[in-house]
């Protein structure tokens, strides 16, 4: 019985015209059910090719990988849709909002998609922003924009949370908050999260972290006790 | 060199984004080759006319005289420049098997210094009596190379061979004479009224004294464009130099015509004066000869009777030597046959004798031959018998001779027998010695015994004894011994003579038999004899008896040697006889002949005297009324003379020949359809263009940036757009002008070259059209990268580094009507807001699918146009079922009866149909003037209504009714007056009225109204008619053409479908727009979109990587395509009704008037089409939304 999250062995290669990149060189590792996961890495090491083929939005050459009992490396085509449909929530480094759409319309642009979708309206009450939710994206700051974001990928209710620096557009307050946000999400609700970022300073608050260089796992750690958002500092 | 780099990276951007670069490249050829190339056209096809004309050296002018045209007036005109002269007639015409008559023009070839014809089949003619036939469908099939033309003057007054040398002339060759480059053929007063065809023939074959026209070429003209208003002025100067030659002229053509005329007349009264005299002189000779006749008739009288009565009293004598020959000749006759009557008596005594004789004869033969066959009969069998009683007496003889043998044996051995007892009787044989041999042989005696019943006694073994025994020593025994041999001996011995007895009496009977064979051979051989001795007897009878035949057969033949012999001496004579009698008949035959021959001809000479005298008093009658004649001719002459009057000059210029004019008319046509169609095209090119390098220059706003800081000036940076969007423009340019150039001005004039005689198109590529079109797309394309880039220049490098960001979202003016937008779908909305969010790209879509979707209307509205014209005009409008033509000089109301009375026309009405000249508002139409005898049943034939509402036209006598195209081209209402002109003269009408009608223009008026203008009744020379029922179109069209004074018949069907033929011209240039707009509408609508999908890539991985299915993602932009193209067909719809009749009126021929109603189904195409266009590029926008990656979402806004 795998991990709720298991890499085994996961190899990954492009094509660059006469070279070839192994973006993901043999990566092996776990997480639990409700843990709050964070991948750390410098740039080039690995950690978005990771983030992309747990996302769904790429596949493996190598290995398995294993998502709640579900061997998601061998999905193709409508399957990974469903996979990404269902099972997952995004949050993206730079927000992604469609600007056209008001932050409740964003965020009901997700439900819309779902069999049991949150209230779009209370997906917004979890993330404290009720009262801007009649707002276009351009109306809004960058964290409330986030805030926004990861309503969005709450609302469907997802087994997993992937987020991709979530905090590399802001500035360190607003970043605080929506980390604080993206792990209470985990304690109350808890929500499998795996935060992809450069920044080791949130490494303190996980439960799990798994360092990558050279597109290998290098080591994991399990943080027996974890910060809160207040408590770490960069 | 330090450019180097940027313009290696030109081009790598260039094949980065090939598409991009094609597109631009595309639009711009597209638009720049249609203007071009629509613009083109007029100015290709009008040049292509003036190096017609020029090098088939046209005329500029035609001078036409009502007196012809002398050498003296070609001397005259040619102050004014070259002159050419020449001939032309009007006349009936038809090949040999083909009895329509059509009007023919016949014209000489000329000297070729004008109006070169161009040979396009055959050879030119190169002898009188040849002729070469217009090119094209206005010559009938039957005027074909080789045919034989039969023409006739169509007038019995002035035959045709006073014009032409020969009326039946051999078709050599096909021409296109630069005179007729349209159908139009002009009118004439012949047939019709129309000319069908022309010919031409060496200017030989015209035997006039004067020439029919002048051609005029004036140098000043040389070089000058035809259709320019510079050749208008001068046509205009020259006609008036012209015609003032021509009034100079006309006095003194008059006055030598006067002169010519009266030298005429003074010939005449003096060969008037002859002929007087002639007659005199010969009616003398006459009188003379007639009575020369009479004294000779008398004289042949009486030398004719004394001839007879010699002939007679010569044959009298005849008569009479026959007569006596003939007596002689019968005496003779008698003699010689008594002699031979006596002879035959003879002959038949001797012939009586011998045939009895001859039945003796055949009686004795008859009884020796039963003889000899009852002999021959009996002879076989009796002899069989002899035989057969000769062979059992041998056979008796010869058992009878073994018996006695055998006997005499058995004798001689009992004698032995005794003679050996006698021997032994005393002796003994020893035991030793042998027995003699009759010991074992008289075992013959037992079987003696034996044979006879009685018993043998055993012979051997008791003689055996019997010698063995020695009587010495037994005597006793031997005694018996000897006892019982002799007793068997005795027996034996009476046995011998038994059987001697038996043998004699059997030779007996043997002998008597012999006896008795031998006696009936004898028998046989006397009956032998006997019937040889009759034989004998009977030969010699017959010997004698054929002696006797032989002495009467030369009795016989003597007497027929008599009489062969008296008899010919007899023929002889009769023959001798028969000749002189034939002679003699045939004397009497030929006296009554002759005295019969000689009767007539004294008969006929005297008839032949009689008719003379009435020959010489009838030519004395006739030859004073030819006198009388001539003398009232010369007087005629002499008031004709002194009536002359000076000869009218017409100058006619090229606008004159027929379709001239039209040919400029059409061309200008195109070029109004140039004018709009094409700046539309060029306008939505550059549109597009402008929003491709917009949107390229945005996306590249980062190397720009990047560039400012390394420190490129802004020329530099600058200039790979505007190199990027110049290359591609000009290329556009290049490849759009080279095709355009060509493709739609050969189109086009190939599709006007149905109507017009010309040779092909010149496509030169126009350097003036060329460089405004490219230099219009460069520009535009160049300043539109140009300012794209300038706002990017001005910013400084930080800001354009970094992301522009995104447009951000608005409230659009729907969701302020609360209730709808709540109503809205989530989806619907955000389409909604997409579509205000990009309002540029929008407004270029919905121009773009707006302008397709309308030209495309408009091109289906034109063929709808086209088309329908057909159904409305020769269904509608004229709802006859045939027109008839009658011959010139039919008697048309005949055959307004005979019509009536066919039971297979429904009903019919005269026509009188002619073709004439409308002027009004100093323009001119030529048209069809209708007036129909049956004025109350004018709508049975022909629908009289106004086209808006349908409102029924009456015809009155106070004024014509025209047709609607007539009215619009002569800018005409109700009330206006027209002038109705034919050839010189003209006469005025009021309208009454417009009535609907598409093809060609007519005037329609009452035949009141027409015999007040003509001053007569109009000469009908058609019918109308309808069928009673579609199918007895076959059997009416014979029954019709067997009546001589009907010379043609059309059928409405048969019109309309020639009528469809003819329209297909312009089917082709509706496919042409068609397929344009569609390709306009394609590349817009890709281009866009690629616009779209380019700017919102980020917003459509987000999509993707949210979960939306490939299909989901594509309807994100597929909504607002089509919402924008539903816009844009919507709009394109309403524009196309403008549209559609805009290019409608202009793109309408003189002589046609397009139907002018939209059908729902043009609508449904043209918007179904341009959907089709959109789900295809929809269809390409799919397949690269799929492979869209989703990383790019993750990557941030460059």
């Amino acid at each position: 019985m795998p991990a709720f999250i298991q890499m085994e062995d996961v190899y990954k290669r492009y094509q660059m015209g006469e070279v070839t990149i192994t973006a993901s060189d043999g990566v092996n590792f776990a997480i639990e059910k409700g843990e709050f996961a964070v991948i750390v890495g410098s740039s080039g090491a690995g950690k978005t090719t990771v983030l992309n083929l747990l996302g769904g939005m790429d596949s493996c050459d190598e290995g398995h990988i294993w998502v709640d009992g579900q061997d998601i490396s061998r999905y193709r085509g409508k399957q990974l849709i469903h996979y990404r449909r269902f099972d997952i929530g995004f949050v993206f480094q730079f927000y992604n909002l469609i600007p056209n759409l008001t932050a409740r319309e964003n965020v009901e642009m997700a439900t819309q998609i779902c069999r049991s979708p949150m209230d779009a309206g209370e997906a917004l009450e979890m993330v404290g922003l009720t009262h801007r939710q009649e707002n276009f994206p351009s109306q809004l700051s960058g964290g409330e924009q986030q805030r926004v974001s990861i309503a969005r990928a709450l609302a469907k209710r997802p087994k997993l949370l992937l987020c991709d620096e979530p905090t590399g557009a802001l500035d360190d307050g607003t970043g605080k908050v929506i980390l604080g946000l993206l792990q209470d999400t985990c304690r109350k609700s808890g929500m499998t999260v795996v935060v992809v970022t450069h920044n080791q300073a949130i490494t303190a608050m996980a439960d799990r972290v798994i360092r990558m260089r050279n597109s290998r796992v290098r080591d994991i750690t399990v943080n027996p006790h974890p910060l809160t958002a207040d408590e770490i500092a960069w | 060199m330090k450019r180097s780099a940027l313009i290696k990276e030109l081009f790598r951007e260039i094949w980065r984004s090939r598409n991009r670069f094609l597109s631009i490249l595309a639009i711009i050829a597209l638009g720049t080759g249609f203007f071009a190339g629509v613009k083109s056209t007029a100015p290709d096809m009008l040049e292509s006319a003036w190096k017609y004309y020029d090098d088939s050296r046209l005329m500029d002018f035609r001078a036409v005289t009502t007196l012809g045209i002398t050498q003296e007036d070609l001397d005259a005109l040619a102050q004014v420049g070259d002159v050419m002269p020449g001939y032309s007639v009007t006349v009936m015409g038809h090949a040999e098997g083909d009895d329509a008559e059509k009007v023919v023009q016949v014209l000489d070839l000329g000297d070729g210094s004008m109006n070169v014809p161009e040979l396009v089949e055959g050879r030119l003619p190169q002898a009188p009596g040849e002729c070469v036939v217009e090119n094209g469908a206005n010559t009938p099939a039957s005027f074909q190379v080789g045919a034989t033309l039969v023409l006739s003057s169509g007038d019995e007054d002035s035959p045709l061979t006073d014009t032409l040398a020969h009326t039946e002339l051999t078709v050599v060759g096909v021409v296109e004479s630069p005179l007729y480059i349209s159908m139009e053929r002009g009118y004439t007063t012949l047939g019709s009224g129309k000319v069908n065809t022309f010919i031409l023939v060496l200017p030989e074959e015209f035997v006039l004294d004067v020439y029919t026209d002048a051609y005029i070429r004036v140098p000043e003209a040389q070089g000058v464009d035809p259709f320019s208003d510079a050749y208008e002025t001068l046509v205009r100067e020259k006609t008036e130099e012209l015609e003032a030659i021509g009034s100079q002229r006309a006095p003194l053509r008059l006055e030598e015509i006067r002169e010519d005329a009266q030298a005429e007349l003074d010939d005449a009264r003096a060969e008037l004066e002859e002929g007087r005299q002639t007659q005199a002189q010969e009616l003398a000779d006459a009188r003379q000869e007639l009575d020369e006749g009479w004294a000779e008739l008398e004289q042949g009288r009486l030398d004719a009777q004394a001839e007879l009565d010699d002939a007679r009293a010569q044959l009298d004598d005849g008569w009479d030597a026959y007569n006596s020959g003939l007596a002689d000749y019968e005496a003779g006759r008698k003699t010689m046959e008594d002699g031979i009557a006596q002879g035959e008596a003879q002959l038949e005594e001797s012939h009586a004798q011998l045939t009895a004789q001859e039945a003796v004869y055949a009686e004795n033969l008859e009884a020796y031959e039963a003889g000899q066959a009852a002999y021959d009969e009996a002879y076989p069998g009796t002899v069989a018998q002899l035989e057969a009683a000769q062979a059992q007496t041998d056979q008796g003889s010869a058992a009878l001779a073994q018996a006695r043998e055998q006997w005499t044996g058995v004798q001689t051995l009992a004698q032995g027998t005794a003679a050996l007892m006698e021997v032994y009787r005393t002796a003994a044989l020893p035991g030793e010695a042998a027995s003699p041999a009759v010991v074992s042989q008289a075992a013959a005696l037992d079987a003696l015994l034996t044979q006879t019943g009685a018993e043998a006694v055993g012979f051997p073994e008791l003689l055996e004894q019997y010698i063995r025994l020695d009587p010495a020593q037994a005597p006793q025994e031997k005694a018996a011994l000897e006892q019982a041999l002799e007793t068997a001996l005795a027996g034996v011995q009476a046995i011998l003579d038994a059987q001697q007895t038996q043998l004699d009496a059997q030779m007996e009977a043997l002998e008597a038999a012999q006896a008795e064979i031998d006696a009936g051979y004898a028998q046989l051989e006397e009956t032998g004899a006997t019937l040889q001795e009759s034989k004998a007897a009977l030969d010699a009878g017959r010997e004698a008896l054929d002696a006797g035949w032989a002495q009467y057969e030369a009795g016989v033949e003597a007497l027929e040697a008599q009489r062969t012999q008296g008899e010919t001496e007899l023929a002889d004579a009769k023959a001798v006889l028969d000749a002189s009698l034939e002679e003699l008949n045939q004397g009497e035959a030929d006296y009554a002949q002759g005295k019969a021959e000689a009767e007539a001809e004294l008969a006929d000479a005297e008839a032949e005297l009689e008719q003379g005298e009435a020959d010489y008093a009838q030519g004395k009658a006739d030859s004073d009324a030819e006198l009388a004649d001539a003398q009232r001719e010369i007087d005629e002459g002499q008031a004709d003379v002194d009536a002359l009057e000076a000869p009218e000059w017409y100058i006619f210029d090229r606008d004159d020949n027929p379709g001239y004019s039209e040919f400029e008319t059409n061309a200008m046509r195109v070029d109004a359809i140039a004018k709009v169609f094409p700046v539309f095209f060029i306008m939505v090119a550059l549109l597009v263009s402008l929003t491709t390098m917009t949107r390229m220059v945005e996306e590249n706003r980062t190397q720009i940036g990047t560039m400012k800081a390394l420190g490129y000036g802004g020329g530099a940076i600058a200039s790979k757009y505007i190199l990027y969007a110049a290359m591609a423009s000009v290329l556009g340019t290049v490849l759009g002008l080279t095709v355009g150039f060509y493709l739609f001005p050969t189109v086009i004039f190939n599709a006007y070259r149905i109507m017009y005689r010309m040779p092909g198109v010149m496509t030169p590529f126009r350097w003036d059209y060329a460089i405004g079109c490219g230099l219009t797309a460069c520009l535009s394309t160049t300043v539109a990268a140009l300012m794209a880039c300038a706002g990017e220049l001005r910013a400084v490098p930080a800001t354009s580094m970094r992301p522009r960001a995104p447009k951000s979202g608005k409230r659009i003016l729907l969701e302020r009507a609360g209730g709808l937008w709540r109503r809205l779908g989530f989806m619907t909305k955000v389409t909604a807001r997409n579509l205000f969010r990009y309002k540029k790209r929008l407004l270029m879509t919905v121009v773009g699918i707006c302008g397709c979707t309308a030209l495309m209307l408009t091109g289906y509205a034109l063929r709808e146009a086209i088309t329908s014209i057909e159904t409305l005009q020769f269904e509608e409008i004229f709802t006859y079922d045939l027109l008839g033509s009658l011959a010139e000089d039919a008697d048309a109301q005949a055959v307004g009866e005979l019509l009536e009375e066919n039971p297979r026309v429904a009903d019919s009405t005269l026509l009188l149909s002619r073709s004439l000249d409308v002027e009004a508002n100093n323009q001119s139409q030529s048209v069809t003037l209708f007036v129909p005898q049956k004025v109350e049943e004018m709508d049975r034939y022909i629908t009289l209504r106004e086209r808006v509402g349908h409102v029924p036209l009456t015809l009155e006598d106070d004024g014509v009714i025209i047709t609607e195209k007539l009215s619009r081209l002569l800018d005409l209402q109700v009330g206006d007056t027209v002038f109705l002109r034919e050839e010189l003269e003209g006469r005025e009408a009021v309208v009454l009225g417009v009535t609907e009608n598409y093809v060609n223009n007519y005037v329609y008026m009452t035949p009141a109204l027409y015999a007040s203008l003509w001053g007569e009744e109009p000469p009908y020379n058609t019918f109308a008619a309808n069928m009673d029922s579609p199918d007895s179109r076959e059997a009416l069209a014979s029954d019709l053409l067997e009546v001589e004074d009907i010379q043609g018949l059309s059928f409405s069907s048969d019109i309309a479908s020639s009528f469809r033929d003819a329209m297909k011209s312009l089917d082709l240039i509706v496919l042409v727009i068609i397929v344009t707009a569609g390709a306009l509408a394609f590349i817009v609508l890709y281009n866009l979109t690629n616009i779209n999908v380019g700017e919102r890539v980020r917003e459509l991985a987000t999509v993707k990587v949210l979960g939306f299915y490939d299909g989901e993602t594509a309807a994100y932009i597929y909504r607002e395509n089509i919402a924008a193209t539903c816009m844009g067909i919507a709009l394109g719809l309403v524009g196309g009704i403008f549209l559609s009749r805009f290019v409608i009126h202009t793109a309408e021929l003189d002589t046609v008037m397009f139907a002018q109603t939209i059908s729902l189904s043009s609508y449904l195409a043209a918007a179904a089409l341009t959907l089709a266009f959109t789900l295809v590029v929809n269809v390409a926008l799919y397949f690269r939304l799929k492979r869209l990656d989703m990383v790019e979402s993750l990557k941030g806004v460059e």
